[in-house]
């Protein structure tokens, strides 16, 4: 079985973001880069494919610039087989070219199943895996926790408010991972340098401009104001119900 | 092109709240530009939801049923749009950011080439086009883009927009039966799982009640249970107690979890690391309990209590029975 997944570089989650002052861009500096979050869970989930079905090969794609290398490296780290940089002189924003992009490298190349993280956590687009499906004409199933194959039929579940949907379909599918209970694992020293000496396959994409979306301007959200400690220990707990049922009226 | 068009949703017979957040939004669009506000929905929709309705500025009201239309499939869901979208040509179509606008949207937007922009803040009309925000980094920062060449696809962030009633109108209703065959190759919808106990889910609840490694042990969540109850809220948790299998992800709040943003949010034994704050931070009102008063969560929480949750919680259940 061909296995691909998208995987995004994306700012570390702990990671303080500063505006630039030109306020379109984002401080390059002082910035840790790693695989997006949801990415991760979906390279796992095709590890323990590929435990189950050593027969299966993984790729791992993903469009930006050179320094996006770092993270395909780690995937191989972490047992993907393949890897290619889809190149561009800077990360691409709008969601629908990425999806145009991806779509078309990955009609190239026949695959069974094709992951996405559900949404990458620096545009929080929650858009472009779904939009492949459309463009390609393969099923998608998006915000998946889990999936399980039997032969050429996928069943997958879906969260979503308070349920989980249960789907079944037939492959290649397109499938969008949430996070789910899977522990993600991370790369030994040893298997990161084998990893180095790897062949990333690197194809230079013809950036494509989308005048009908301009970047305004980006801004932080108000501020809260300072909260204040109205009390120590359970002695305070009538002060809090107090404030909460009086003053703001909130329960 | 021109005109709105809204995908409205049900749940458990309903129309949702969501739903009601994007014909507000829909209404002020239309009469700025002087445009048909139209709605449709998939399913059946009874007579007391359609008189509800009345009350939101809508043009026409577009019916779909399916034949079996409670049995959700993307691919029929997104044929039933099409056709709508086809018959009225128009410039924004509307979704609210549930689970549900989240995988239609795109499908619609990628299927006839239009862009899609989720989780909007905020629309303004300006001269060549819409400027809509969104935050982006779960929220660290705020976008504000121009689209200049409509039409688009929008769906907006729950609760982020005011549900405004008007005089109420009445609105044509276009009863649209479709049948569409369904390609066997397709995925099919085998069965939803709910859980044993109906519970509220956090990214729909007025108010929740969250627990973090400061719980201690995942037995003494019932603490958080039971005080959920009282309130009638949801329970959440942070990530650390959903990695370490103390709660479900459908619980967690934070940047891998959901973004929420409740009336109230109280939070027990929880320390306040970034990736938790962006999921809460725009709850109207935040309280927390911790034991450490050196606590990131107290530098944005509106009242916080220093001490042993506990001591603290049982309190504060004493109290809350005590009308």
């Amino acid at each position: 079985m061909k296995i691909v997944i998208c995987v995004k570089q994306v700012p570390d989650t702990a990671t303080k973001i500063k505006i630039s002052e030109n306020n379109k861009t984002i401080e390059q500096t002082s910035i840790k880069y790693e695989i997006n979050p949801y990415d991760e869970y979906a390279i796992e989930e095709a590890l323990r494919l590929k435990e189950d079905d050593p027969n299966t090969t993984i790729t791992v794609i993903s469009l930006g610039p050179e320094r996006v290398k770092q993270s395909l490296t780690k995937a191989l780290a972490i047992g993907a087989d393949n890897a290619i940089h889809l190149k561009t002189n800077e990360d691409i924003k709008n969601p629908l070219v990425i999806a145009k992009i991806l779509a078309s490298e990955i009609k190239k190349r026949s695959y069974d199943l094709i992951l996405f993280g559900k949404k990458s956590v620096d545009q929080d687009n929650n858009q472009i895996g779904i939009m492949i499906g459309e463009i390609n004409q393969i099923s998608c199933i998006s915000n998946c926790t889990q999936f399980k194959l039997n032969n050429n039929t996928i069943t997958a579940h879906r969260e979503i408010e308070g349920a989980i949907q249960v789907f079944e379909s037939k492959l290649p599918i397109i499938i969008t991972q949430e996070k789910g209970k899977n522990e993600l694992r991370y790369p030994s020293l040893r298997n990161l340098m084998a990893a180095k000496k790897k062949t990333i396959e690197s194809i230079n994409i013809v950036e494509q401009i989308d005048d009908n979306v301009e970047l305004i301007k980006l801004e932080y959200p108000p501020t809260r104001k300072e909260g204040k400690i109205i009390g120590e220990g359970k002695e305070a707990v009538s002060e809090l119900v107090r404030i909460l049922r009086e003053e703001i009226k909130i329960i | 092109m021109t005109g709105i068009l809204s995908v409205l949703e049900l749940k458990n017979n309903e129309v949702t709240n969501g739903s009601l957040e994007i014909l507000t939004e829909g209404k002020k669009i239309a009469t700025e530009k002087k445009q048909d506000n139209n709605a449709m929905i998939i399913g059946e929709i009874n007579k007391k939801n359609i008189e509800k309705l009345k009350e939101y500025g809508i043009d026409s009201l577009f019916i779909c049923s399916t034949g079996n239309t409670n049995v959700y499939s993307p691919e029929i869901y997104r044929d039933v749009i099409l056709r709508i979208i086809k018959q009225t040509n128009p410039e924004i179509i509307l979704f609210s950011g549930t689970s549900l606008g989240k995988d239609l949207a795109p499908r619609i937007a990628a299927n006839i080439g239009y862009n899609l922009v989720t989780e909007c803040i905020d629309i303004s009309i300006v001269e060549d086009g819409y400027e809509i925000k969104r935050p982006i980094f779960a929220g660290k920062i705020i976008q504000t883009l121009r689209f200049s060449k409509t039409p688009i696809v929008v769906s907006l962030k729950s609760n982020s927009f005011a549900i405004e009633k008007i005089e109420a109108n009445e609105i044509s209703i276009k009863q649209i039966d479709v049948n569409i065959s369904k390609d066997k190759k397709l995925p099919i919808l085998r069965e939803i799982i709910q859980p044993q106990k109906e519970v509220l889910d956090v990214s729909e609840a007025s108010t929740i009640v969250s627990g973090g490694r400061g719980m201690k042990e995942p037995e003494n969540f019932k603490l958080i249970e039971e005080l959920a109850e009282i309130l009638n809220a949801a329970v959440g948790a942070s990530r650390a107690v959903v990695d370490a299998g103390w709660r479900p992800h459908s619980e967690q709040v934070g940047q891998t979890g959901k973004i929420v943003s409740p009336n109230l949010y109280i939070a027990f034994g929880i320390s306040g690391a970034i990736q938790h704050q962006v999921g809460m931070i725009n709850s109207k009102c935040i309280v927390a309990v911790n034991k450490d008063k050196n606590a990131p969560i107290f530098k944005f929480a509106d009242y916080g209590i220093v001490g042993d949750l506990f001591e603290i919680i049982p309190e504060l259940i004493t109290k809350l029975k005590n009308k």
